[in-house]
This record gives C-alpha cells, structure tokens and sequence, in this order.
C-alpha cells in the first residue's frame, strides 16, 4: 500500500492531514500533482471494516478508490459484473479525449480540467505500460468540422484561449491537403486540437482496477444495495451474493444503474439512453492512427483504428432509448447500420462499403445539467454520490477520481467545482406528464 | 403567454371541450392579422409529433428555460430546424418531412412562451432565421 496505514489512522484522527513515505508521495504527485493542505477528514473509522466502501468500479468508482488508497484510505470497491465488464459504461473499447466544450455553461472549467487529464492519461501509460499492460491513450490530435460556424465554435475558441490550449483554425485547402482521405463539401470552419486523443477504454478500467488491488485495494463482485443504517449514519450495505459489508463511509458510483439503486433520489435527476457506436474494418493505413485524427462532424464523432490489434474504424452515431441496464441489449440492431454508412459515404467514401468488425451499445447516464454529480446522499452524512458523466466522463477519470477522494476525505477542493458538482434540485420533468399527475389529483 | 395557459389551450384544443357547459359559438375566423411566430394548431400538431418521435428519449424539461436558453444563445429558429431536422430523431435522422419538423418547433417554442398567432411557421430559412432564441429573444411580435 502507498501510504502507511496506522499513519494515515493517526492523521486523520488528529484531523491533521496525511503523513506519506517519500516514494509513495513521490508517486502521488506525478500522478495527481501537489496535493493541497488538508482540512481534516470526512471518514470516520471502523475497526477491522474498510474506511470506504465504493460501489461501482467504472470510471468515477475506479478511479475513486485507487485515490482514495494512494490519499491512505482502506478502500473495498463492489461492483455488480466487475471493472470493465460488457455491461459497464466504462466498458466499450475507446473513448475520445477532447476538450472541446462550447457547448456547455460549465464549458471552460471542463475544458481545463481535460487539458490536465490529457497529461496526465500520458503520465499513466508512462508509468505502467510494459509488460501486460498495452499502451492506452494514443494522441490522435482532434479535428472539428463545421460547415458553419457558431456559438458551440465560438465558444470553443474561447475557452481554448483562456485556458492557453494549444488549437489551429484550419482553412477547408489544409484540411484536404492534409488529411485527403476526408471529404466534407462546404467545409468553412476546421478546428484542430493537437493534444487531444483516443484512450482504450476498458483497457484503462482494467489497469486501473490492477494497479488497485497491487496496492492493496480489494475488488469485490456483487449486487450493493442500502443496509442497515442509524439514523443518518449508513452502517453497512448487502451485497448480493453475500452478505452485508460494513464501512465508515460509502461511495456510490452506479452509472446508469443510479435510478435502479436510488429510484426516489436519481430516477428522474438522469436520463439513461443508449448510444451507438461502430467499428468498421480496415486495412488502408490512412484510417490508421497515426495517420488520421480523431474526428467531429455533424452527428458523428469517431477516430481511427488503432494499433496493434486495428479493431476498426470507430463511428459513434444514433441510439436509442435506454430503460433497464441489466437487461438491455448491447449490440445494435441491423434497421440501424445504415446511419453510420450515411456518414462515411458524406465524409469518407472509400470506407463507405467497409464491413463492421463490431457494434457497441452503451448506456449513459445524463444529468439535468449535463455536469457531473459529486454529493453528499441528502439521507446520510456518510455516503457520497459521484456520477452523472453525461457521456463524457471517462476521460476525467484520472481527475474525477483525485477530486472525489479529497472531497470524501475532506480536504481542500475548488468551491467552484464544489457547487457545479452539486445535487440539484431540479429533475426531468415532462409536461405530459405533469397534466397526467394532475389529472390524477382529487377535486 | 405563459406555458402553462399554452398547454392548456392544447389540452382544450386536444380534447374537445372539457366543460359540461354548453359549448360556446364557435369563434369568428381569427383575422390574419394577429401576429405570432406559429399558430396554435400548429404547436399542437407539433407536440402530437413530439410525443411520437421525441418523447420516448427526451423530457420537455430539456427545451425550455435556461437550458434552452443557453443552448440556443446567439441563434435562431432557423439554426433550431436545421439541428432537430438534421439528427432527429436519432434513429432515423432527418427522415420526417420539413413540415413535421417546422411543427415540432412551433411546439417548443411553444414551451418557451413564443407568442401564438394565426399563422403557422414556414419550414423556410426566411421565416425560421427571423426568430431570434436565447436570453432577451424577443417572444411577441410587435
């Protein structure tokens, strides 16, 4: 384990802060950067049970506990299928990483934060890629598309510029010049991110769920489900098969799984659908990384196939409603294949006749603000929310994880992120729904 | 006009007359004249459309308020059309005639207090470019 157990129990019952052995803490900042001065601790201790249990091991769970341990905490992580199973948002095989967010308020605040995890993806493969595990982000630099431009553009550029991200404002003459194996007719705006990238994505799960357990950290499979609590004091949870799990503190991390686990709290503050991805064959090197960036067009996103095992030409397009994620089927159904085909004949015709090497259906969960959630259970001091990735958390996992731990342990976090990470209030609501409730009411 | 007097205009419009009152002579034709950016048929149209297409992946609460508003900041009806008409719905994007699409946006401008008239929206970039969305659109016609 990364940091002395009995030192940490020390700190945080003096509420001040964490003693670390050198290499350890040496590890911590490479990874994490220098951590800020504590404030005390939020976890309280139970002898012979973990400090924290965490339930879910994808990206906001995983990363999680792997903080959680290296900040000294004793962690246990539950999760229904394990880390990077089929199932999992986490899951699929890719996920792009961008920081491209004028389209949403919270824009520049994620865009400095993926500016961050883009070094430190980099840091992650530098210090365990080798022996099993395979490289995991590969900087495919990002290419925006538009035949027009707009406030999502232009705000785009802003944020760049604020941040100091390095971008290029492309004419339509490079784009072709550059990268002739993409068309696009009335081509007027071309942004292009050179540092942004592709992560293997249940590959990452996988070593971050390895380097978990090497340190120390137990995986555990099972159904979780709310247990025996004190008043606001949640004392355990039941894990199926099995029996209950007690813990000083508790992080549920569920995905879409959260309106199945809280239907009161979480069934209408996400939306669950399911998006479609596709992975075309190829064997032109100029669908290949590094040949080609990961690309944005109009109802697309997608990026190269990458080595060694080339699974395909990745287009993420289309989807559908997503209702029970322990039930719904994971691969696409064939009325939809033609969508994907639609935009490789409008932008990369030569693939237009390639066959798909496979077809992923993931669910996600979205919040009502498009912003993750990081929050107490308005029913429990000790238990925390960390979800609503609205399709775009995987990325952050390295930052999210970090964030999280020193939020459940108490330490200094930015207040902004703090209220933009808040539980809100509002819900999905539908007017439909709403005239059928009130109709439903008496007199 | 507040959302909730247009969803009840639609629910009248929808069901009939919902009072057991004897039903009032049936107006004059509503004169040209009366200025709007859609009519109130045409909203419901457009939410008979959403319901089919729209609602099984979305909840209204999406396309109104501050969310629509920052969603829609320095654009218009136009830009709207054009986003809904080219990805939707997901399934099978921009398979719905421009009507159906121009109706659905009459409902959710609808949703968003635009001001009702006798004149149905025109799938046209004239028309649609002509109205503004986002923080201070203007939502009534002079």
């Amino acid at each position: 384990m990364a940091v002395d157990r009995r030192e940490f129990l020390k700190a945080v019952v003096a509420g001040a802060g964490l003693a670390v052995s050198q290499p350890a803490a040496a590890r911590i900042e490479k990874i994490t950067g220098p951590s800020q001065e504590p404030t005390g601790s939020s976890v309280g201790l139970s002898a012979g049970s973990p400090d924290v249990v965490v339930v879910g091991a994808g990206t906001f769970g995983l990363w999680t506990a792997l903080h959680l341990q290296r900040l000294g905490a004793r962690v246990t992580v539950v999760d229904i299928y394990g880390p990077a199973n089929s199932r999992a948002t986490s899951g699929g095989e890719t996920r792009g990483v961008r920081s491209s967010y004028g389209d949403r308020p919270h824009g520049r605040q994620w865009a400095r934060w993926a500016k961050e995890t883009m070094r430190r993806w980099r840091a992650w493969d530098e210090e365990h890629q080798g022996g099993l595990l395979p490289r995991l982000f590969f900087q495919t630099g990002d290419l925006i598309l538009r035949e027009e431009t707009s406030p999502y553009i232009e705000d785009t550029r802003a944020n760049w510029d604020a941040i100091g991200a390095k971008y290029e404002v492309l004419k339509p003459s490079e784009v072709a010049y550059r990268w002739p194996q993409i068309r696009f007719e009335k081509l007027q705006v071309a942004l292009y991110e050179p540092d942004a990238g592709v992560v293997r994505a249940r590959r990452a799960i996988e070593s971050v769920a390895r380097v978990f357990e090497q340190e120390g950290g137990t995986m555990r499979i099972g159904r979780a489900a709310l247990g025996k609590a004190d008043g606001r004091k949640l004392e355990n949870i039941q894990v199926q098969p099995g029996d209950s799990m007690s813990g000083a503190t508790f992080v549920f991390a569920c995905g879409p799984w959260f309106p199945k686990q809280f239907p009161a709290l979480m069934g209408k503050r996400l939306r669950i659908p399911i998006g479609h991805t596709y992975y075309f064959a190829v064997s032109d090197p100029r669908f290949m990384f590094p040949n080609m960036p990961s690309y944005g067009v109009p109802r697309c996103t997608g990026w190269p196939a990458l080595p060694t095992d080339h699974r395909g030409f990745r287009v993420r397009t289309g989807g559908r409603p997503g209702e029970d994620p322990d039930t719904s089927d994971r691969w696409i159904p064939l009325e939809h294949h033609e969508q994907p085909r639609e935009i490789l004949a409008l932008h990369f015709p030569d693939l237009v006749g390639a066959p798909i090497n496979e077809t992923r259906a993931c669910h996600y969960e979205s919040s009502v603000d498009s912003n993750f959630i990081v929050d107490h259970h308005p029913d429990f001091d000790n238990v925390w929310i960390a979800g609503g990735g609205s399709s775009e958390a995987f990325k952050f996992g390295p930052m999210l994880g970090e964030y999280i731990a020193k939020r459940v342990l108490g330490r200094a976090t930015d207040p902004a992120l703090t209220a933009g990470f808040r539980l809100k209030e509002r819900e999905f609501e539908d007017e439909e729904e709403k005239e059928g409730e009130e109709k439903k009411k008496p007199g | 006009m507040a959302v909730v007097a247009v969803f009840g205009l639609l629910g009248v419009y929808l069901t009939g007359c919902a009072s057991s009152a004897p039903a009032p002579a049936p107006p004059e034709i509503v004169a040209e004249s009366v200025p709007g950016f859609f009519s109130l048929a045409q909203a419901d149209r457009g939410r008979t459309s959403y319901l089919v297409a729209c609602a099984s992946c979305h909840k209204t609460s999406e396309f109104r308020g501050p969310d629509f508003e920052w969603a829609w900041r320095r654009q218009t009806a136009w830009n709207l059309f054009t986003q809904v008409s080219s990805n939707m719905p997901e399934d099978k994007p921009g398979q719905l005639p421009a009507q159906v699409y121009a109706d659905i946006v009459a409902y959710l401008l609808a949703l968003n207090d635009y001001q009702v008239g006798s004149q149905d929206l025109e799938p046209t970039q004239d028309a649609l470019a002509a109205i503004r969305l986002g923080a201070g659109a203007e939502k009534t016609k002079p």
